[in-house]
C-alpha cells in the first residue's frame, strides 16, 4: 500500500538546519496496523505528516497504491489527503464552535453530496463510534474520550483506506486510551490500514508491527507482539 | 456564548462591533457632510466659497456673452457664471453652468445643467418658499418674474428655513434681458484655481468698448489658514476616525483569523482546497460583518431619531454598505493572505 524510498526531510537553513528524516525506507502493506515509536524529536510525527500529505518531503520517493504521490501539485496533494487519508491527532483538532454533527460532516462539505447523503454518512460514522447521542453537543461539552471518538468519526466518515493517528491516546487517561485503542483495532480488522505514532508501549503492543525511529532513521523494526523488545526505548 | 442554539465563534463579537462602528461612523460622516454642505450653501448662498466678483461696463453689444460663453465652454469643464439681479425682497440670479457645480438640495425637479442654463426658453429654479406662487398649465409649471414667464424646472431648498428657500435662479440669457449686459457677475468653479483663469479668459474675450473689471489678488486664504479652518478640521477628523476604525478592524480580523486556527487545521486535515477554505472563511466573515453593518444601520436610525441634525438617507445606507463590503473584502484578503503565509 505504502512504499517510502529513501525519504529525507529537513527544517531551517544553514546552521539552523535540522534533519528530521534521514533516508527512511519503509513499506506498509494493505490492512496492516503499524505503530511508530521513538523519543520526542526523533522524526516520527514528521514521517506521519509526510505519509498523510500534510508536509512535503525534500528527497526520496513516496508510492501510494502503486502510484507516486505528487507533492509538487497543491491540487494533487489536497485530493490525496481528502480521498485517501483519515487523520486523528492528539488534541483532537475539533472545531469548537461546530457541534459534533458539523465537525464530523466537515470532510463531506464541498463534495457535491446531497444533504441527505451527508446525514446518512455522518450518522453511520457516529453509530460506529457509539456517540450518536452526542450529535448536538459542542466539543467542550464532551469528555476527552468522547472528543477523540468524534475526531475518529470525522477521520472515517469518508471511508478512507488509510488511518493516520498521531498520539491518539496521549491526552487521555489509561482506560479511555484503551477504549480508543480498541476502536483502532476494530477499524483495522474491518480492513483499514492504520499507522499510529505513539509513546505508549501498550498501544504499540496491540499493533502488528512496531517501528522505532531514532534521529530521523529507522532504528529497529519488529513484527508481531514483541513490544517488550522496545519497552526500554520508548519514553 | 450561544445564540438561537448555535455557538457564536470566538472573536466574532469583536469583529461585529468593528463593522458596526465602521458602518455607523460612515453613515454619521455622510450625514454630517450633507449637513455641512447645506450649511455652507446657506452661508455662501449657493457659491462654493472661492467665487470671484467681476463687473462688465461700457459694453454696447447686448449679445456679447454669445461669443464669450463658447470660448469658456471650450476650455473649462466645471464652472458657473452668475449674473446678479437687484431685488429688494429676494436673492435673484441668472446662471450659466457647465459640469459639476455647487448643486443645492432639490425638493422637486432638477437643477440647471449646460443646456437648461443656456437656452432661449426661459427656465427657472425656485426656492421652496415660492412654491405657492407657481401656476400650472398643460402639465407644466410656470412662474412670472419681471414680466417674463419662466418654466419652473425645479424647486430647491430644505425643510428647515434657510437662504436657499428664498432664492430665484434663472437661465443666463433670461437674466441678461432683466439686468442688461453691463452688470455685476460672479465666477465660480469646482477648483479654486480655475476661477482666476476663467476670469482672465472673460477679461480677454470681451471685445472693446466693453471692459471687464476684476480684481484677482488678495482674496485667497493662506494654505495654513485653509488647513486650520473649521470645515477642514472636521473633514480631517472624520477621515482620521474612519481610518483608525479601519485599522483596528485589520487587527481584529487578524485576531479573529487566529481564533479560527483549529478550523483551518481541521480543514487541512480534511484535504480542503484553498478555494474552499477561502469560501468557508468568507462565508463566516461576511455573516459577522453583515450583522455588524445592519446593527450599525439600526443604531444610526435610532440616533437620527434622537438628534434631528443627523439625517439618514437611503443613499447613505447604500454608500456605507458598498464601502463596508469593499473594505471588509480588502481587509479579509489582506489578513487571510498574511495569515496563510504565517
Amino acid at each position: 500500500m505504502i512504499e517510502l524510498n529513501n525519504i529525507h526531510k529537513s527544517f531551517g537553513k544553514n546552521e539552523a538546519r535540522v534533519d528530521a528524516i534521514k533516508g527512511i525506507t519503509l513499506t506498509v502493506g494493505d490492512k496492516e496496523m503499524v505503530a511508530v515509536m521513538g523519543k520526542s524529536g526523533s522524526g516520527k510525527s514528521t514521517l506521519l505528516n509526510i505519509i498523510g500529505g500534510m508536509m512535503s518531503m525534500d528527497d526520496g520517493e513516496y508510492i501510494y497504491q502503486g502510484r507516486p504521490v505528487n507533492f509538487k501539485s497543491q491540487k494533487a496533494i489536497t485530493d490525496f489527503r481528502r480521498n485517501e487519508i483519515g487523520f486523528v491527532v492528539q488534541y483532537f483538532a475539533l472545531v469548537e464552535d461546530l457541534n459534533v454533527y458539523d465537525n464530523v460532516a466537515l470532510p463531506l462539505k464541498f463534495q457535491g453530496y446531497s444533504r441527505k447523503k451527508i446525514k446518512r454518512m455522518v450518522w453511520s460514522a457516529l453509530e460506529e463510534l457509539g456517540i450518536e447521542d452526542k450529535v448536538k453537543a459542542y466539543p467542550n461539552e464532551l469528555s476527552g474520550g468522547q472528543q477523540q471518538r468524534v475526531a475518529i468519526a470525522r477521520a472515517i466518515v469518508k471511508n478512507p483506506g488509510l488511518i493516520l493517528a498521531d498520539e491518539p491516546t496521549g491526552a487521555l487517561d489509561q482506560a479511555t486510551g484503551e477504549e480508543v485503542q480498541n476502536i483502532f483495532s476494530r477499524l483495522n480488522k474491518s480492513g483499514k490500514t492504520v499507522i499510529i505514532v505513539t509513546h505508549d508501549k501498550n498501544v504499540a503492543e496491540r499493533c502488528g508491527r512496531i517501528i522505532y525511529i531514532k534521529d530521523g532513521m529507522i532504528d529497529l523494526e519488529n513484527r508481531g507482539s514483541a513490544a517488550g523488545d522496545f519497552g526500554g526505548m520508548a519514553e | 456564548m450561544k445564540f438561537c442554539g448555535k455557538r457564536i465563534p470566538k472573536g466574532s463579537l469583536l469583529l461585529l462591533l468593528s463593522f458596526l462602528t465602521i458602518s455607523l461612523c460612515l453613515m454619521m460622516m455622510l450625514s454630517a457632510l450633507r449637513a455641512d454642505k447645506i450649511n455652507n450653501q446657506n452661508r455662501n448662498g449657493l457659491y462654493s466659497g472661492h467665487q470671484k466678483r467681476f463687473t462688465v461696463i461700457s459694453a454696447e453689444d447686448e449679445h456679447a456673452w454669445e461669443y464669450v460663453i463658447p470660448v469658456l465652454k471650450e476650455e473649462y469643464s466645471n464652472f458657473s457664471i452668475y449674473s446678479t439681479i437687484s431685488d429688494d425682497r429676494y436673492i435673484v440670479r441668472g446662471m450659466y453652468k457647465k459640469g459639476a457645480a455647487n448643486r443645492p438640495s432639490m425638493i422637486w425637479g432638477r437643477y440647471f445643467d449646460e443646456d437648461t442654463s443656456w437656452t432661449d426658453n426661459p427656465a427657472i429654479v425656485l426656492g421652496r418658499n415660492f412654491e405657492p406662487e407657481i401656476s400650472e398649465r398643460d402639465g407644466k409649471k410656470y412662474y412670472d418674474y419681471q414680466g417674463i414667464t419662466f418654466e419652473v424646472i425645479g424647486i430647491m431648498g430644505t425643510e428647515k428655513e434657510n437662504r436657499i428657500n428664498n432664492m430665484i435662479i434663472m437661465d443666463f440669457k433670461s437674466s441678461l434681458s432683466v439686468c442688461g449686459i453691463n452688470s455685476d457677475y460672479m465666477i465660480d468653479a469646482k477648483r479654486a484655481g480655475d476661477v482666476e483663469k476663467i476670469g482672465a479668459a472673460i477679461y480677454e474675450t470681451f471685445r472693446l468698448p466693453a471692459r471687464v473689471i476684476i480684481t484677482f489678488a488678495g482674496n485667497g486664504k493662506p494654505w495654513l489658514a485653509k488647513i486650520l479652518s473649521g470645515d477642514m478640521i472636521m473633514d480631517t477628523m472624520y477621515v482620521m476616525m474612519f481610518l483608525s476604525f479601519s485599522l483596528s478592524t485589520v487587527l481584529v480580523t487578524f485576531i479573529w483569523l487566529e481564533m479560527r486556527a483549529s478550523l483551518f487545521y481541521s480543514w487541512k486535515l480534511c484535504g480542503y482546497k484553498r478555494s474552499w477554505e477561502l469560501a468557508g472563511i468568507a462565508k463566516r466573515y461576511y455573516t459577522v460583518a453583515g450583522i455588524g453593518y445592519l446593527s450599525g444601520v439600526l443604531m444610526m436610525m435610532a440616533i437620527s431619531n434622537i438628534i434631528n441634525d443627523l439625517e439618514m438617507a437611503v443613499g447613505d445606507i447604500l454608500f456605507a454598505f458598498l464601502i463596508t463590503a469593499g473594505l471588509g473584502t480588502i481587509i479579509l484578503l489582506f489578513c487571510y493572505g498574511k495569515h496563510s503565509r504565517a
